[in-house]
């Protein structure tokens, strides 16, 4: 047999071999016979192989882990999995060794005489319980967009149902909260009714501030693959930094901070001023709105953007006519196939919402929306922010499945469905992100649970939002971090494979896995340790932690009614906890449209987009694109598209008049430069996980500044030279970058926060948008120190 | 030792010369052609030759993208919670 000829090595670069050519769609290339004997040899080997979703970013690729011994060895892309076709980037071939840094956590820490000292499970539910009981209502839970779905649901049902208040509140706050009311605001639900698909069939993707060659490298790939199949595709970089996705585009527009505002509304003006937009959509599908929510007719709204004219916006906001009009024109041409792409570049800003808004306005004008390869279409950068923050609802004024605590009937609808008494839940909406922390600093709130984030690295401004004094903060992670560093108990958690899990990804994906290998040392899942504090809190009487009946709040039953005593490590372990969990989770999804199927369909796929609704023969069916006639199980024959969300009962999305408005801050004598801060590929966020990868620790080892080449020669600051980098709130003192892989526009600087000894956040400013509540990292005033 | 597999993505124009140049190199193999596609199976000493051998080829002028479409690092030194 082929395995007496081929060597162990030889059969590896086979299997890599195989794996890149079924990629390319060129699978022929590997005989049958190799293929069999490749799997006879991993089977020999004692490895198997299992799906999982990468943990890293919201594109959500499908991965294949290969586990042996207890261990994962290896990782390759699924080739079965819609996302990714097979491909992986540097993150998620890496998702593996993030599993194995040196100092991972593995016991229960509690701060004794101004030391982490380890203790006992025991010790430190005992210890969590006690302090909740005693005042339960100053006490929040700050979570996750990397929450897996079952994780959030838990974390948001000990909140809002256990401890009867809404301070609860995910650091999707962060990333994409501008996003959530953008799409609330337009369509009525959340969410993008586009998916990936319209990538593959698009004629030009715009990209407003959105760096996805690094930032969704895989999503990028496979647009640009296009382009080497020969088809005639277009990308239109709109940013204020070059970048590498600037290298692939056909036309990179920059900007001035701010102004994609007015380059929304100036592309808007042209298309009325020509009588270019797509006037039987308009008429059938929009209506018109001001900023304070009057319905106005489109001759008020052709008013409002009378001063959008191509003069004032090519002055303000730096572009030039033609490229004004590259823009307009794509939007005119009703043949043009167009997908807007973004992500933090317009939802971290002070007007979050309202450039969510603008950009839906082109599209809506243009009826470039609802077609296959016409979608705006928003980007998340985590896992689950999709699936656990905006689908389950872990936001401060939210209920499961798009439900709201201010809307009674929301509330009696929970209130049924975890058997609670009749206005137990709360009607007022907690604290968001920058306002819990701001309480948690002044002792409003006395407590905080943080699991699965790292705000000591992540929030603005952290001198004013990050340090406490006799404030109780516990917090839940893998790995040491900057928010450790100030906890009184530090609980060790199982991540990605190491538990069971599913999320929810950018384009309303689904997807589930099993825990395929166990958690180091005493590490336990998120889930378990919420379920053990609050049968804690239930048994020493704690009245929320008990249902309407007297019950345990939390209590999991099998699928025969017999109760899971999963509070208990040894019987939490021994069942899947996910399915009930998941199947008590999806009795709310079906009221806003958000439909899931049951547990067990996900386990045979590769994810399911919702909503996911049966079929006339029963068969669990997938939704590409909401909104569609033929696509969408909610919209009747005969209505094309149909924005059946709509909260005004017609079926409408909003076009919103939402005027340019300035930043709260910007450049002056004393502080002459704009501030941008943002990820790089090889590190994910506050780089707990990656920065622990030697590979990617060495590949990106430190934080930087950027400078454009022509300030620095202007500073006389050469390369490598030190630069302190102060703003009104803080500074931070950094090596500088000229023409390295990005290029900040003229009088402006960059910086990634991934740095945990360089934290970029000690400079940055906490203003966010005021209806999304999302800080702009983007923006801020800064003045240049040589070191 | 660390095997994997890259699908390197090219300009269209260079794509030839690059491929010639990846031959050159002792611990990678050119697999493939295919249009603008190069792909490369690459067997390393470390995890750490194999991403420095990957950045190396993501600046060479001409590659627009390298997506890696397979790993196999279960020999890989440091694997382990140590």
């Amino acid at each position: 047999m082929i395995n007496d000829v081929m060597s162990r090595q030889e059969f590896l670069k086979l299997s890599a071999k195989m794996a890149a050519l079924a990629a390319l769609g060129l699978g022929g290339g590997v005989s049958f016979l190799e293929q069999v004997a490749n799997a006879a040899d991993d089977k020999s080997r004692g490895l198997k192989w299992h799906k999982a979703p990468c943990r890293f970013c919201g594109v959500g690729c499908g991965a294949l882990v290969g586990v042996r011994d207890g261990k994962v060895v290896a990782v390759q892309g699924d080739r079965q999995a819609p996302v990714n076709k097979g491909l992986l980037c540097v993150k998620g071939y890496h998702a593996g060794a993030a599993l194995y840094g040196k100092d991972r956590l593995t016991h229960p820490l509690i701060r004794k005489n101004g030391q982490l000292q380890r203790a006992s499970w025991e010790e430190a539910i005992d210890l969590i319980a006690g302090k909740i009981a005693k005042d339960s209502k100053r006490f929040a839970v700050y979570g996750s967009g990397q929450w897996t779905i079952t994780e959030g649901y838990t974390a948001m049902k000990f909140l809002k149902g256990g401890l009867r208040h809404n301070h609860i509140d995910p650091n999707a706050r962060l990333c994409m909260a501008s996003a959530v009311v953008g799409f609330l605001t337009t369509f009525g639900a959340d969410e993008p009714s586009g998916c990936y698909d319209d990538l593959d069939v698009c004629d030009t993707v715009v990209c407003w501030g959105n760096n996805w060659a690094e930032m969704h490298p895989v999503l990028f790939s496979r647009f640009i693959d296009r382009r080497q199949r020969g088809d005639k595709i277009k990308m239109i970089d709109m940013a204020t930094r070059r970048t590498r996705t600037t290298e692939a585009a056909d036309h990179y527009i920059e900007f001035q901070p701010q102004t994609d505002m007015l380059i929304a509304n100036g592309i808007c003006h042209l298309l009325i001023k020509r009588e270019a937009y797509d006037k039987e959509f308009v008429a059938k599908n929009v209506r018109f709105k001001t900023n304070d929510e009057k319905v106005i007719t489109i001759d008020d709204y052709k008013a409002f953007l009378e001063e959008y004219t191509p003069e004032k916006v090519t002055q303000l906001s730096g572009i030039s006519l033609e490229q004004l009009n590259l823009l307009a024109g794509l939007f005119s041409d009703p043949k043009e196939k167009v997908v807007s792409l973004w992500c933090m570049g317009m939802n971290q800003h002070t007007r979050g919402t309202a450039i969510n808004n603008l950009v839906y306005n082109v599209h809506l004008l243009s009826g470039k929306i609802g077609k296959p390869g016409s979608t705006p279409f928003s980007l998340t950068g985590q896992p689950s922010a999709c699936g656990t923050c905006r689908e389950v609802g872990t936001l401060a004024h939210a209920l499961p499945g798009g439900r709201l605590v201010k809307n009674e009937e929301d509330r009696r609808e929970t209130e049924k469905n975890w058997n609670l008494p009749e206005g137990a839940l709360d009607p007022e909406p907690g604290l968001h992100t920058v306002a819990m922390f701001k309480a948690f600093v002044t002792g409003e709130l006395t407590g905080m649970w943080v699991q699965v984030t790292n705000p000591g690295q992540s929030l603005p401004d952290l001198n004013a939002n990050f340090k406490k004094k006799d404030q109780f903060l516990v917090v839940s992670d893998v790995y040491p971090t900057a928010t450790t560093k100030l906890a009184d108990v530090v609980l060790p958690s199982a991540m990605w494979v190491e538990k069971n899990g599913l999320f929810g990804n950018s384009e309303r994906r689904t997807q589930q896995w099993f825990k395929m290998i166990d958690p180091p040392g005493e590490a336990r899942d998120d889930v378990w340790q919420m379920i053990a504090v609050a049968r804690r809190l239930y048994e020493k009487g704690f009245e929320g932690m008990k249902d309407k009946d007297g019950n345990f709040l939390l209590s999991i039953r099998d699928e025969g009614g017999t109760e899971i005593k999963a509070w208990r490590w040894d019987a939490f372990r021994s069942n899947n906890i996910d399915k009930p969990l998941f199947e008590d989770y999806r009795k709310f999804t079906a009221k806003k449209h958000k439909d899931l199927a049951p547990y067990d369909e996900y386990v045979k796929h590769c994810g399911l987009r919702w909503p996911v609704v049966q079929d006339a023969f029963g068969r669990w069916q997938e939704t590409t694109r909401r909104y569609v006639e033929g696509e969408d199980p909610f919209v009747k024959q005969g209505e094309g598209v149909s924005f059946y969300m709509d909260k005004g009962g017609e079926n409408r999305a909003n076009i919103w008049a939402r005027p340019y408005e300035p930043p709260p801050e910007v450049p002056d004598n004393d502080y002459p430069f704009w501030l941008c801060t943002g990820r790089v590929l090889e590190h994910w966020h506050t780089a707990t996980m990656t920065r622990r990868i030697k590979e990617l620790y060495n590949a990106n080892p430190w934080a930087y500044v950027e400078l454009n080449p022509k300030d620095a020669r202007e500073l006389s600051i050469s390369h490598g030279d030190k630069l302190r980098v102060v703003s009104r709130r803080g500074s931070v003192i950094l090596p500088v970058s000229i023409n390295g892989r990005s290029i900040p526009q003229e009088g402006s600087v960059f910086v990634p926060f991934f740095d945990e000894d360089a934290l970029i956040n000690l400079v940055t400013l906490d203003a966010f948008c005021p209806l999304s509540k999302q800080p702009d990292y983007k923006k801020c005033a800064v003045r240049l120190e040589k070191v | 030792m660390p095997i994997s597999s890259l699908i390197i993505r090219t300009d269209g124009r260079r794509t030839q010369e690059i491929a010639e140049y990846l031959k050159t190199l002792k611990e990678a193999t050119v697999s493939e052609v295919h249009n603008e596609n190069i792909i490369l199976v690459a067997e390393t000493v470390s995890r750490t030759q194999d991403k420095t051998l990957w950045e190396g080829i993501e600046k060479i002028p001409g590659v627009l993208q390298c997506d890696l479409i397979y790993h196999n690092f279960e020999d890989a030194e440091g694997f382990k919670y140590d």
